[in-house]
């Protein structure tokens, strides 16, 4: 395995739950997968499209996302929004998140 | 707009055949909507359409694995729970299955008078087959166990399951599988040799074995296989060979070999109608007989042998 696949490799694994803490962060303003895929792009956060769409569809399974077919629009498009659950594990992955941040930045003497 | 056509019909209709069917239409409307969008932005920024959808449905990739991650479903047949007992069971049965039902079938063909070589083959081809029926079922029966959610074959890991020495001196779970399973076989062959048999006269079965041991033997031998099969759940139990195991372990395999050698040698276990339908002469019969006999003798007295070398080396 060469450098830059043993990157990628490890990048991703080191981002593989940040996309759902993006997307409930980013679906509290409502939104649809592609339009959400461009917003988390311009946000820096870069996730394939046969990622999230179904992941999509697996949050507001577990009741972390609501969702409502929108036919107003030229094109009909399923819109999702955070819901109050997904708020709340929102707001838990956030403070995590931050936690493992500052662990790091003790590990390695301030500079991480 | 809708601005893909054809393509993303049958590419969308790939993707949602393979989820469930409730959730189709909904997926379908949304991924079909998504795609338009991905298209639309393309085109927009200059590209042909038709490359644009091209390079859309490329980027999405084989419509299998994207309908695995809508419907949550593993993309493994067997997965790290139970790959290790799987290959154990798998292995066991392998070992031990087809060469006995190769061994049956060279015994047959001695009995038949049938030359050296046609007896090798049919053995060899009758071993292959029995190998691949083992691998399928072995592995169909594990795919599902591993499909339900919250089923774990066995307990689940304590530090109390280190093996005390090397782990292939204990009782795993792979072993009990097997031993289970060649009880049953060994039970389907004494119950399918007498409705199942491939030799007829005036148009009715003959059974292989005596059909009076039915009313005699036959249920002793069949109870003394249910015996080995319960033997094996409380061999796991205890989890490892001991004395008493082994000593009980010995009277379950003389329970079954020497009333079947017994049969053999004085010439009660074949059924008479049976040898005269293949044609055998009373040398072969004899041979026959003999080496039979010998063979269940062997086997008998390895696993006796292995079972008592086990639980001293254990001590």
């Amino acid at each position: 395995m060469d450098w830059d696949d043993l990157l990628r490799t490890h990048l991703q694994e080191l981002r593989r739950g940040t996309v759902v803490v993006a997307s409930l962060a980013a679906l509290r303003t409502p939104g649809y997968g592609y339009g959400l895929l461009q917003d988390l792009a311009s946000a820096g956060i870069t996730v394939d499209a046969n990622t999230l769409y179904p992941l999509l569809r697996r949050l507001e399974d577990q009741g972390l996302l609501t969702s409502e077919w929108d036919t107003t629009q030229s094109r009909p498009r399923k819109m999702y929004r955070t819901s109050d659950a997904g708020e709340r594990l929102l707001d838990a992955l956030l403070r995590d998140l931050s936690g493992v941040h500052a662990a790091l930045i003790s590990l390695t003497g301030g500079t991480p | 707009m809708t601005t893909t056509g054809d393509l993303t019909t049958r590419y969308v209709r790939r993707a949602v055949d393979a989820v469930p069917e409730g959730r189709r239409a909904d997926i379908g409307a949304e991924l079909r909507s998504s795609i338009d969008d991905m298209v639309s932005e393309r085109v927009a920024s200059g590209e042909p359409p038709d490359a644009a959808e091209r390079d859309v449905l490329n980027e999405l990739g084989d419509p299998a694995i994207l309908a695995d991650r809508y419907s949550g479903r593993p993309a493994y047949l067997i997965g790290p729970r139970h790959y290790h007992v799987w290959r154990e069971t798998l292995v066991r049965l392998l070992i031990t299955v087809p060469p006995i039902l190769a061994l049956i079938v060279v015994a047959a063909g001695i009995l038949d008078g049938d030359g050296f070589g046609a007896t090798v083959g049919s053995a060899f081809e009758t071993g292959v087959t029995t190998a691949l029926h083992v691998a399928v079922w072995t592995t169909l029966a594990y795919a599902i166990i591993d499909r339900r959610r919250h089923t774990t074959l066995g307990q689940p890991w304590t530090i109390d399951r280190l093996p005390a020495t090397t782990p292939t001196r204990e009782i795993t779970a792979g072993e009990t599988v097997a031993g289970i399973a060649l009880a049953i076989v060994t039970a389907g062959l004494l119950i399918g040799q007498h409705f199942l048999s491939g030799v007829t006269r005036d148009g009715e079965r003959l059974p292989v074995l005596d059909p009076d041991l039915w009313s005699g033997w036959l249920p002793v031998l069949l109870a003394v296989l249910v015996g080995h099969a319960v033997f094996e759940i409380v061999k796991r139990r205890v989890g490892r060979w001991t004395l008493r195991l082994a000593i009980g372990n010995a009277v379950l395999d003389a329970a079954f070999a020497v009333p079947t050698i017994w049969l053999l040698v004085t010439d009660r276990l074949f059924n008479a109608a049976y040898l005269n339908a293949v044609g055998a002469d009373a040398t072969t019969i004899d041979r026959a007989t003999t080496a039979v006999a010998v063979v269940i003798a062997l086997v008998i007295v390895w696993d006796i042998g292995e079972a008592f070398v086990k639980a001293l080396r254990r001590r």
